[in-house]
Protein backbone atom coordinates (compact mmCIF):
# COMPACT_ATOMS: atom_id res chain seq x y z
CA UNK A 1 0.00 0.00 0.00
CA UNK A 2 1.33 3.55 -1.13
CA UNK A 3 1.49 6.33 1.31
CA UNK A 4 -1.23 8.44 -0.65
CA UNK A 5 -3.34 5.51 -0.36
CA UNK A 6 -2.56 5.45 3.42
CA UNK A 7 -3.29 8.92 4.18
CA UNK A 8 -6.49 8.40 2.39
CA UNK A 9 -7.62 5.78 4.62
CA UNK A 10 -6.26 7.95 7.93
CA UNK A 11 -8.91 10.57 6.92
CA UNK A 12 -11.55 7.98 6.99
CA UNK A 13 -10.33 5.48 9.06
CA UNK A 14 -13.73 5.32 10.72
CA UNK A 15 -15.06 3.94 7.48
CA UNK A 16 -12.75 1.14 7.30
CA UNK A 17 -13.04 -2.36 7.87
CA UNK A 18 -10.55 -4.49 10.35
CA UNK A 19 -8.45 -5.77 7.28
CA UNK A 20 -8.09 -2.14 5.98
CA UNK A 21 -7.39 -1.25 9.39
CA UNK A 22 -4.90 -3.72 10.14
CA UNK A 23 -2.99 -3.10 6.62
CA UNK A 24 -2.74 0.75 7.51
CA UNK A 25 -1.34 -0.54 11.25
CA UNK A 26 1.15 -2.66 9.36
CA UNK A 27 2.34 0.60 7.22
CA UNK A 28 2.15 3.11 9.67
CA UNK A 29 4.46 0.72 12.16
CA UNK A 30 7.57 1.57 9.51
CA UNK A 31 6.44 4.99 7.79
CA UNK A 32 7.36 8.37 9.74
CA UNK A 33 5.21 10.27 7.88
CA UNK A 34 1.68 8.40 8.18
CA UNK A 35 2.45 7.59 11.54
CA UNK A 36 2.38 11.16 12.12
CA UNK A 37 -0.86 11.95 10.01
CA UNK A 38 -2.10 9.20 12.29
CA UNK A 39 -1.01 10.02 15.37
CA UNK A 40 -2.56 13.94 14.43
CA UNK A 41 -6.00 12.29 13.28
CA UNK A 42 -6.14 10.53 16.41
CA UNK A 43 -5.89 13.88 18.42
CA UNK A 44 -8.26 15.74 16.27
CA UNK A 45 -11.13 12.51 16.49
CA UNK A 46 -10.50 13.58 19.98
CA UNK A 47 -11.12 16.50 20.31
CA UNK A 48 -13.80 16.31 18.25
CA UNK A 49 -15.54 13.91 20.04
CA UNK A 50 -14.73 16.34 23.34
CA UNK A 51 -16.53 19.10 21.39
CA UNK A 52 -19.43 16.77 20.55
CA UNK A 53 -20.27 16.79 24.33
CA UNK A 54 -21.13 20.21 24.28
CA UNK A 55 -24.84 20.64 23.35
CA UNK A 56 -26.24 24.24 23.36
CA UNK A 57 -29.76 23.87 25.35
CA UNK A 58 -32.98 26.18 23.87
CA UNK A 59 -32.60 29.21 26.01
CA UNK A 60 -36.95 29.25 26.69
CA UNK A 61 -38.04 25.41 25.97
CA UNK A 62 -41.51 26.43 27.29
CA UNK A 63 -41.72 29.33 25.04
CA UNK A 64 -40.37 27.75 22.13
CA UNK A 65 -42.72 24.76 22.45
CA UNK A 66 -46.08 27.68 23.01
CA UNK A 67 -44.49 28.82 19.65
CA UNK A 68 -44.67 25.75 17.85
CA UNK A 69 -48.37 24.74 19.50
CA UNK A 70 -49.69 28.30 18.28
CA UNK A 71 -48.15 28.08 14.83
CA UNK A 72 -49.75 24.28 13.99
CA UNK A 73 -53.12 24.24 12.07
CA UNK A 74 -55.70 22.40 14.22
CA UNK A 75 -56.70 18.81 13.05
CA UNK A 76 -59.32 19.58 11.57
CA UNK A 77 -57.92 21.57 9.37
CA UNK A 78 -55.57 18.78 8.10
CA UNK A 79 -58.82 16.79 7.73
CA UNK A 80 -60.23 19.08 5.35
CA UNK A 81 -58.28 17.66 2.54
CA UNK A 82 -59.32 14.23 1.81
CA UNK A 83 -58.52 14.22 -1.94
CA UNK A 84 -54.88 15.83 -0.99
CA UNK A 85 -54.43 12.41 1.67
CA UNK A 86 -55.77 10.39 -0.89
CA UNK A 87 -53.17 11.74 -4.03
CA UNK A 88 -50.35 11.49 -1.10
CA UNK A 89 -50.94 8.50 -0.71
CA UNK A 90 -50.95 7.48 -4.55
CA UNK A 91 -47.34 6.37 -4.63
CA UNK A 92 -47.39 3.47 -7.33
CA UNK A 93 -45.36 4.41 -10.00
CA UNK A 94 -46.75 3.11 -12.90
CA UNK A 95 -50.07 4.91 -11.92
CA UNK A 96 -48.20 7.94 -11.62
CA UNK A 97 -46.63 7.55 -15.29
CA UNK A 98 -50.22 6.87 -16.52
CA UNK A 99 -51.90 9.64 -15.25
CA UNK A 100 -48.60 12.05 -16.40
CA UNK A 101 -49.71 10.27 -20.06
CA UNK A 102 -53.47 11.29 -19.76
CA UNK A 103 -52.47 14.61 -18.83
CA UNK A 104 -50.18 15.36 -21.72
CA UNK A 105 -52.81 13.70 -24.18
CA UNK A 106 -55.14 15.95 -23.27
CA UNK A 107 -53.06 18.81 -23.09
CA UNK A 108 -52.59 17.78 -26.66
CA UNK A 109 -56.02 17.59 -27.54
CA UNK A 110 -56.89 20.55 -26.20
CA UNK A 111 -54.32 22.61 -28.27
CA UNK A 112 -54.94 20.46 -31.58
CA UNK A 113 -59.26 21.08 -30.94
CA UNK A 114 -58.39 25.41 -30.18
CA UNK A 115 -56.26 25.36 -33.40
CA UNK A 116 -59.05 23.52 -35.11
CA UNK A 117 -61.68 25.94 -34.12
CA UNK A 118 -59.90 28.82 -34.53
CA UNK A 119 -58.98 27.93 -38.34
CA UNK A 120 -63.23 27.06 -38.74
CA UNK A 121 -63.94 30.50 -37.26
CA UNK A 122 -61.59 32.15 -39.67
CA UNK A 123 -63.31 30.29 -42.57
CA UNK A 124 -66.87 31.31 -40.87
CA UNK A 125 -65.58 34.87 -40.84
CA UNK A 126 -64.58 35.30 -44.30
CA UNK A 127 -67.91 33.25 -46.06
CA UNK A 128 -69.72 35.62 -44.53
CA UNK A 129 -68.00 38.56 -45.24
CA UNK A 130 -68.26 37.24 -48.88
CA UNK A 131 -72.15 36.68 -48.33
CA UNK A 132 -72.56 40.08 -47.06
CA UNK A 133 -70.51 41.67 -49.91
CA UNK A 134 -72.88 40.12 -52.08
CA UNK A 135 -75.83 41.42 -50.37
CA UNK A 136 -74.54 45.17 -50.66
CA UNK A 137 -73.27 44.88 -54.22
CA UNK A 138 -77.07 43.55 -54.33
CA UNK A 139 -78.57 46.19 -52.74
CA UNK A 140 -76.50 48.74 -54.83
CA UNK A 141 -79.42 50.46 -56.25
CA UNK A 142 -77.81 51.22 -59.67
CA UNK A 143 -76.47 47.79 -60.29
CA UNK A 144 -80.72 46.49 -59.33
CA UNK A 145 -82.06 48.94 -61.99
CA UNK A 146 -79.65 46.97 -64.60
CA UNK A 147 -80.01 43.62 -63.59
CA UNK A 148 -84.07 44.14 -63.60
CA UNK A 149 -83.41 45.51 -67.07
CA UNK A 150 -81.64 42.40 -68.11
CA UNK A 151 -84.01 40.21 -66.50
CA UNK A 152 -87.02 42.44 -67.73
CA UNK A 153 -88.57 39.85 -70.42
CA UNK A 154 -89.25 41.94 -73.59
CA UNK A 155 -92.54 42.41 -74.89
CA UNK A 156 -93.58 40.88 -77.86
CA UNK A 157 -94.52 44.03 -79.55
CA UNK A 158 -91.40 45.92 -78.41
CA UNK A 159 -90.14 42.62 -80.10
CA UNK A 160 -91.97 42.55 -82.90
CA UNK A 161 -91.44 46.36 -83.74
CA UNK A 162 -87.58 45.54 -82.85
CA UNK A 163 -87.57 42.91 -85.39
CA UNK A 164 -89.24 44.63 -88.27
CA UNK A 165 -86.60 47.45 -87.78
CA UNK A 166 -84.11 45.21 -88.00
CA UNK A 167 -85.01 42.53 -90.71
CA UNK A 168 -86.96 45.24 -92.97
CA UNK A 169 -90.30 44.76 -94.21
CA UNK A 170 -88.34 43.59 -97.50
CA UNK A 171 -87.78 40.69 -96.31
CA UNK A 172 -90.40 39.75 -94.33
CA UNK A 173 -89.90 36.10 -94.71
CA UNK A 174 -86.55 36.29 -92.61
CA UNK A 175 -88.32 37.11 -89.40
CA UNK A 176 -88.43 35.35 -86.40
CA UNK A 177 -91.33 32.68 -86.26
CA UNK A 178 -93.25 34.70 -83.83
CA UNK A 179 -92.99 37.64 -85.53
CA UNK A 180 -93.96 36.21 -88.77
CA UNK A 181 -97.37 34.94 -86.95
CA UNK A 182 -97.83 38.36 -85.71
CA UNK A 183 -97.26 40.21 -89.18
CA UNK A 184 -99.12 37.79 -91.11
CA UNK A 185 -102.01 38.85 -88.49
CA UNK A 186 -101.39 42.49 -89.45
CA UNK A 187 -101.45 41.61 -93.10
CA UNK A 188 -105.35 39.55 -92.74
CA UNK A 189 -106.14 42.79 -90.29
CA UNK A 190 -105.46 44.88 -92.95
CA UNK A 191 -106.91 43.43 -95.68
CA UNK A 192 -110.24 43.07 -94.16
CA UNK A 193 -110.59 46.66 -93.37
CA UNK B 1 -55.06 10.31 29.91
CA UNK B 2 -51.55 10.09 31.37
CA UNK B 3 -49.31 10.37 27.74
CA UNK B 4 -46.23 10.22 29.56
CA UNK B 5 -46.80 6.16 29.57
CA UNK B 6 -47.49 5.67 26.22
CA UNK B 7 -44.66 4.22 23.83
CA UNK B 8 -43.11 6.61 21.26
CA UNK B 9 -45.12 4.50 18.53
CA UNK B 10 -48.46 5.25 19.87
CA UNK B 11 -47.29 8.79 20.68
CA UNK B 12 -46.51 9.11 17.31
CA UNK B 13 -49.77 7.39 15.82
CA UNK B 14 -51.80 9.96 18.40
CA UNK B 15 -50.34 12.96 17.07
CA UNK B 16 -50.82 11.43 13.45
CA UNK B 17 -54.30 11.06 13.67
CA UNK B 18 -54.39 14.97 14.58
CA UNK B 19 -53.65 14.87 18.99
CA UNK B 20 -52.26 17.76 19.91
CA UNK B 21 -51.50 16.44 23.16
CA UNK B 22 -49.48 13.56 21.63
CA UNK B 23 -47.72 16.42 19.24
CA UNK B 24 -46.78 18.74 22.12
CA UNK B 25 -44.89 15.23 23.87
CA UNK B 26 -43.06 14.76 21.14
CA UNK B 27 -42.22 18.64 20.90
CA UNK B 28 -41.04 18.70 24.35
CA UNK B 29 -38.90 15.63 23.55
CA UNK B 30 -36.65 16.38 20.44
CA UNK B 31 -36.50 20.05 20.72
CA UNK B 32 -33.07 20.25 22.53
CA UNK B 33 -31.99 17.46 20.15
CA UNK B 34 -32.68 19.79 17.40
CA UNK B 35 -31.50 22.76 18.76
CA UNK B 36 -28.65 21.08 19.10
CA UNK B 37 -27.85 20.10 15.75
CA UNK B 38 -28.63 23.81 14.32
CA UNK B 39 -26.74 25.32 16.93
CA UNK B 40 -24.26 23.71 14.81
CA UNK B 41 -24.56 25.00 11.42
CA UNK B 42 -26.46 28.32 12.49
CA UNK B 43 -26.45 30.96 15.45
CA UNK B 44 -28.70 30.45 18.71
CA UNK B 45 -31.65 32.99 16.75
CA UNK B 46 -31.40 31.30 13.38
CA UNK B 47 -31.35 28.03 15.62
CA UNK B 48 -34.38 28.83 17.51
CA UNK B 49 -36.26 29.59 14.42
CA UNK B 50 -35.22 26.45 12.31
CA UNK B 51 -36.67 24.37 15.18
CA UNK B 52 -40.15 25.38 15.18
CA UNK B 53 -40.30 25.33 11.19
CA UNK B 54 -38.95 22.02 11.42
CA UNK B 55 -41.52 20.99 13.77
CA UNK B 56 -43.99 22.54 11.81
CA UNK B 57 -43.21 20.82 8.89
CA UNK B 58 -42.84 17.64 10.75
CA UNK B 59 -47.07 18.14 11.82
CA UNK B 60 -47.76 18.92 8.27
CA UNK B 61 -45.98 15.41 7.52
CA UNK B 62 -46.71 13.60 9.70
CA UNK B 63 -49.45 11.01 8.12
CA UNK B 64 -46.49 10.39 5.78
CA UNK B 65 -44.73 8.77 8.74
CA UNK B 66 -44.50 5.31 8.29
CA UNK B 67 -43.95 2.64 11.70
CA UNK B 68 -40.68 1.26 10.08
CA UNK B 69 -38.55 4.75 10.13
CA UNK B 70 -36.92 6.22 12.86
CA UNK B 71 -38.59 9.48 13.91
CA UNK B 72 -34.85 10.83 14.89
CA UNK B 73 -33.30 10.12 11.87
CA UNK B 74 -36.53 11.58 10.22
CA UNK B 75 -35.89 14.89 12.70
CA UNK B 76 -32.34 15.43 11.28
CA UNK B 77 -33.37 15.45 8.08
CA UNK B 78 -35.61 18.14 8.32
CA UNK B 79 -33.51 19.94 10.42
CA UNK B 80 -30.10 19.59 8.09
CA UNK B 81 -32.08 20.64 5.23
CA UNK B 82 -33.61 23.24 6.55
CA UNK B 83 -29.90 24.56 8.02
CA UNK B 84 -28.30 23.63 4.68
CA UNK B 85 -31.36 26.21 2.61
CA UNK B 86 -30.42 29.04 5.25
CA UNK B 87 -26.97 28.40 4.79
CA UNK B 88 -26.80 28.53 1.09
CA UNK B 89 -29.26 31.98 1.31
CA UNK B 90 -26.76 33.07 3.97
CA UNK B 91 -23.77 32.43 1.82
CA UNK B 92 -25.57 34.28 -1.29
CA UNK B 93 -25.90 37.36 0.74
CA UNK B 94 -22.19 37.40 2.40
CA UNK B 95 -20.88 36.77 -0.77
CA UNK B 96 -19.34 39.83 -1.38
CA UNK B 97 -18.61 40.11 2.11
CA UNK B 98 -15.63 38.37 2.66
CA UNK B 99 -13.97 41.29 4.15
CA UNK B 100 -16.05 41.23 7.00
CA UNK B 101 -15.84 37.76 7.54
CA UNK B 102 -11.65 37.84 7.76
CA UNK B 103 -12.10 40.86 10.38
CA UNK B 104 -14.17 38.59 12.39
CA UNK B 105 -11.59 35.22 11.85
CA UNK B 106 -8.40 37.51 13.32
CA UNK B 107 -11.03 38.91 16.04
CA UNK B 108 -11.67 35.13 16.87
CA UNK B 109 -7.97 33.81 15.86
CA UNK B 110 -7.70 31.11 18.74
CA UNK B 111 -4.52 29.72 17.08
CA UNK B 112 -2.16 30.28 19.84
CA UNK B 113 -4.26 28.89 22.60
CA UNK B 114 -2.94 30.27 25.96
CA UNK B 115 -5.21 27.78 28.25
CA UNK B 116 -6.45 24.63 26.61
CA UNK B 117 -10.08 24.86 25.22
CA UNK B 118 -12.73 23.44 26.64
CA UNK B 119 -16.73 22.74 26.64
CA UNK B 120 -18.34 25.42 24.26
CA UNK B 121 -15.33 27.57 23.46
CA UNK B 122 -13.56 24.45 21.99
CA UNK B 123 -17.11 23.44 19.81
CA UNK B 124 -17.20 27.74 18.85
CA UNK B 125 -13.75 27.11 17.69
CA UNK B 126 -14.30 23.59 15.74
CA UNK B 127 -17.98 25.20 14.55
CA UNK B 128 -16.07 28.26 13.12
CA UNK B 129 -13.57 26.14 11.59
CA UNK B 130 -16.17 24.25 9.94
CA UNK B 131 -17.05 27.54 8.21
CA UNK B 132 -14.91 27.59 5.72
CA UNK B 133 -16.47 23.97 4.43
CA UNK B 134 -18.89 23.62 1.69
CA UNK B 135 -22.47 23.06 3.27
CA UNK B 136 -22.40 19.22 1.92
CA UNK B 137 -19.49 18.96 3.85
CA UNK B 138 -19.63 20.70 6.66
CA UNK B 139 -23.55 18.56 7.05
CA UNK B 140 -21.33 15.11 6.69
CA UNK B 141 -18.79 16.64 9.19
CA UNK B 142 -21.24 17.21 11.77
CA UNK B 143 -23.48 14.66 11.78
CA UNK B 144 -20.51 12.04 11.46
CA UNK B 145 -17.96 13.35 14.12
CA UNK B 146 -20.29 15.69 15.87
CA UNK B 147 -23.78 14.14 16.31
CA UNK B 148 -22.01 10.69 16.22
CA UNK B 149 -24.42 9.47 13.76
CA UNK B 150 -23.17 6.21 11.98
CA UNK B 151 -22.48 6.66 8.03
CA UNK B 152 -25.72 4.93 7.09
CA UNK B 153 -27.60 7.47 8.61
CA UNK B 154 -25.80 10.11 7.49
CA UNK B 155 -26.42 8.64 3.82
CA UNK B 156 -30.34 8.46 5.30
CA UNK B 157 -30.77 11.95 6.55
CA UNK B 158 -28.89 13.80 3.43
CA UNK B 159 -29.88 11.43 0.55
CA UNK B 160 -26.73 10.76 -0.45
CA UNK B 161 -24.62 7.34 -1.85
CA UNK B 162 -21.86 6.00 0.86
CA UNK B 163 -18.98 6.93 -2.17
CA UNK B 164 -20.21 10.72 -1.99
CA UNK B 165 -20.96 10.42 2.24
CA UNK B 166 -17.01 8.98 2.22
CA UNK B 167 -15.52 11.93 -0.06
CA UNK B 168 -16.93 14.58 1.49
CA UNK B 169 -16.16 13.28 5.07
CA UNK B 170 -12.35 12.59 3.81
CA UNK B 171 -12.84 16.83 1.88
CA UNK B 172 -13.97 17.81 5.56
CA UNK B 173 -11.41 16.30 7.58
CA UNK B 174 -8.59 17.25 5.46
CA UNK B 175 -9.24 20.71 5.39
CA UNK B 176 -9.86 20.38 9.16
CA UNK B 177 -7.10 18.89 9.95
CA UNK B 178 -4.56 21.79 8.14
CA UNK B 179 -6.41 24.20 10.01
CA UNK B 180 -6.17 22.41 13.27
CA UNK B 181 -2.64 21.20 12.80
CA UNK B 182 -1.17 24.72 14.05
CA UNK B 183 -3.60 24.36 17.98
CA UNK B 184 -1.86 20.94 17.77
CA UNK B 185 1.71 21.96 17.51
CA UNK B 186 1.23 24.78 19.97
CA UNK B 187 -0.14 22.29 22.45
CA UNK B 188 2.51 19.64 21.61
CA UNK B 189 5.23 22.16 22.52
CA UNK B 190 3.29 22.95 25.39
CA UNK B 191 3.36 19.57 26.44
CA UNK B 192 7.26 18.68 25.93
CA UNK B 193 7.88 21.77 28.20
Amino acid sequence: MNCDKVKQNIYGYDELTETEKGSLHDHIAQCNSCALLFREMQQQRALFRKASQWKDLPPNPDRLTQNVMSSIKTPAGRKVRPVGEMIDRINLVPLRLALTSLSFFLIIFFVSEYNMTQSTSRYNKSYSETLLSEKKEALDSGRLVERLKQKKRPTPFTSFYDCIKRCGLADWQYLCEECKIKFQKLVKKYENS
Amino acid sequence: MNMGSLSETEIITRAKSGDTRAFRILVERYQSMMFSVSCRFLDKDEAEDIVQEAFIRLWKNLHKYRPGIKLTTWLYRIVTNLCLDQLKSKHRRNRFRRADITEIDAVKDHSTPDKELEGRELLQYVLQLAQSLTPKQRAVFILRDLEGLSSDEVCEVLSMKAGNVKSNLYYARKALHEKLKQYFEVKERRLLL
